[in-house]
């Protein structure tokens, strides 16, 4: 149990890491830029973490592959875009919910939205707690 | 302490799986995530990339075959020596071995998407438990493995109840936390999941039963009733179990209530499915009597693909209102969970509130999270993990939870293993983590999807950062 929160500690130090050799060579990227680097790579590794067993990661993963990809890809098939299935109409007093889960539409079933959800907000948890050591650790580090 | 062997097992294979992510970590996220080390040269990265599809087939053929048989052999043996020792009688025996048969094959078929093949063949492999005991075995066993004996459990329906949630999970990360979910109701619902398998080997759905059941259900209580239409009134005469079952719905209190009612009125038919009579019986101490008439009075052969509920007193017996029950029963218990997860859930009764509640908290997490990292961004700017003025001190621990006294801080050089197991080492030791006993204990994704999931983080990232500049 607490190897998965040892894995996604690492896979987001990781991920982190790599921002620097890729600043260095080049002039300092404005802060926003940094943000959603961070921010991408913390959502990149909560759901490395998590596995490709879970919709809401699966999701997650396309969501960062879609930022990422939108600049440099072209739609050459434009069946590709229709494959995204449709929304349906089993909710049961959840939409709200579906909108938040990333993927959360595309889960029918009440049951497992509510397993999704509880799963994400387990890993969003863990998230939260790297990344607040990791700030504080930094600031107690600068400021002695 | 059983509790603890069976976390000790899936610790042990936790460990295990670990220990293969461990160095593949090291090389795995090296090309897949954000291939910005631009300092790396081509061949470098490729031999990376060979690495890593080495590094990760290996695991993905060796350890999640074996992870997942060995978890499904650590459960299903262990649940089936408690059933095993509870039940006395020779003649339910082989049902039960035809259920869990079935179960188990239903069960491992649900399981994988990956790796059918190989694990089609281990819950055949799991049965073989029953072997080792001396009972007719079915004739479709195969021989004995070498699983080791296993022995009574006194926590016997809190076993059921994770059993039945690992297989109602699809095995996929089981969330069902054990401290949280009272375990009269897990067990309550493992009779019905424990039917639900004999569903999964008609369903071979990679979903589980979670969305057939009703259909199958439905379909079920429609046959069902042909049968017992005329007798079906006779299930609200007997107001005993019925009212019994809905205050105290323990296994073997239901048990004792299926006795009882048919001792009393052996006629009235229930809608129990027949594999599930003999599951309750085994419940129950006193049903060695009983157990006997038991088989005289099952009106038809076991029908191990549908799931049959009872219909409660006062309920509508209708087909589809049994499902819609077992659905929201399901909901329900999936919602306690998240009800325990999100802080300051109990208080509030309600569905709609607390789904407002729970979207407001998962919000807020995200919130969060974006905070964090533009602090990070801002506190760090250069994002220098490998400064080495950053300085050193030897604390063992790195507390997380907010009110951290102090707080060491170690260079993100070659240690950053180092560092990484100082700072989970805080997170284990943390009073704000959940508990992640049920949840991520058993699935370990990197193994099982690892080169699909590598696969697509790889390709995240390979746009790298420099668009963006």
């Amino acid at each position: 149990m607490q190897d998965m929160n040892a894995m996604q500690a690492t896979h987001f130090l990781r991920l982190l890491s790599r921002l620097k050799p890729l600043m260095a060579p080049t002039l300092p990227i404005s802060t926003s830029q940094q943000t959603k680097f961070i921010l991408k790579s913390a959502y990149a590794s909560m759901a490395y973490a998590a596995g490709p067993r879970r919709v809401w990661s699966r999701a997650l993963v396309r969501r960062i592959r879609r930022n990422r990809r939108r600049p440099t890809m072209r739609i050459i098939n434009k069946r590709r875009h229709v494959v995204r299935p449709r929304r349906r109409p089993a909710e049961g007093g959840s939409e709200e919910l579906r909108k938040v889960i990333p993927g959360g539409d595309t889960i029918l079933n009440g049951a497992r939205l509510v397993e999704e959800t509880s799963d994400y907000v387990q890993f969003l948890r863990t998230q939260v707690i790297i990344m607040k050591a990791l700030v504080s650790s930094f600031s107690k580090g600068q400021h002695g | 302490m059983e509790n603890d062997s069976f976390f000790a097992n899936s610790g042990h294979l936790q460990s295990v799986s670990e220990i293969n992510c461990a160095p593949s970590s090291q090389q795995l996220l090296q090309p897949c995530f954000l291939n910005l080390n631009w300092d790396l040269s081509m061949d470098q990265r490729s031999q990376f990339g060979s690495d890593l599809g080495s590094m990760v087939s290996s695991p993905s053929t060796h350890t999640s075959p074996a992870n997942v048989a060995l978890r499904e052999n650590v459960v299903l043996g262990e649940f089936v020596g408690k059933m095993r020792s509870i039940c006395s009688s020779d003649e339910i025996s082989p049902q039960s071995h035809l259920f869990l048969g079935s179960g188990c094959g239903g069960g491992g078929g649900n399981n994988c998407n990956t790796t059918t093949t190989t694990l089609n063949s281990s819950p055949k492999l799991n049965l073989s438990i029953h072997n080792n005991q001396p009972i007719s075995g079915n004739p479709s066993m195969p021989p004995t493995n070498h699983l080791s004996p296993f022995a009574m459990d006194p926590g016997f329906t809190e076993r059921v109840a994770r059993f039945s949630s690992f297989n109602e999970e699809n095995y996929g990360g089981s969330q069902m936390g054990v401290s949280d979910i009272s375990i009269q109701d897990r067990s309550q619902l493992s009779i019905k999941t424990l039917s639900e398998f004999g569903s999964g080997t008609t369903n071979d759905g990679q979903f589980g039963c979670g969305v057939d059941d009703p259909l199958i259900i439905s379909g079920n209580r429609g046959k069902s009733r042909k049968f017992k239409g005329p007798l079906r009134g006779k299930t609200k005469d007997t107001p005993l179990s019925s009212s019994i079952r809905k205050s105290t719905p323990k296994v073997v209190a239901t048990g004792e209530n299926f006795n009882m009612k048919r001792t009393k009125s052996s006629e009235s038919t229930e809608t129990i499915k027949d594999d599930l009579k003999p599951k309750v019986e085994f419940t129950s101490s006193t049903n060695s009597g009983d157990g006997d008439q038991k088989p005289t009075t099952q009106p038809e052969p076991p029908k191990q693909d549908f799931i049959h509920v009872r219909a409660r007193r006062g309920q509508a017996t209708d087909s589809h209102s049994l499902a819609e029950r077992v659905r929201r029963e399901k909901i329900s218990e999936r919602m306690k969970f998240l009800q325990d997860l999100v802080p300051g859930c109990n208080k509030v009764t309600g569905k709609a509130v607390m789904l407002d509640e729970i979207i407001n908290y998962v919000q807020s997490l995200q919130r969060q999270v974006e905070f964090m990292s533009m602090k990070l961004a801002t506190v760090n700017p250069r994002l220098d993990f490998n400064i080495e003025n950053l300085p050193h001190k030897d604390v063992p621990q790195l507390g997380l939870s907010c009110e951290t006294t102090s707080c060491p801080v170690f260079p993100f050089t070659p240690q950053n293993f180092h560092f990484q197991s100082i700072l989970t080492s805080g997170i284990e030791n943390s009073s704000t983590m959940p508990s992640f006993d049920g949840v991520f204990g058993t699935d370990f994704p990197s193994q099982v999807g690892g080169a699909f999931w590598d696969d697509d983080l790889q390709t995240v990232v390979q746009m790298g950062f420099t668009p963006n500049q």
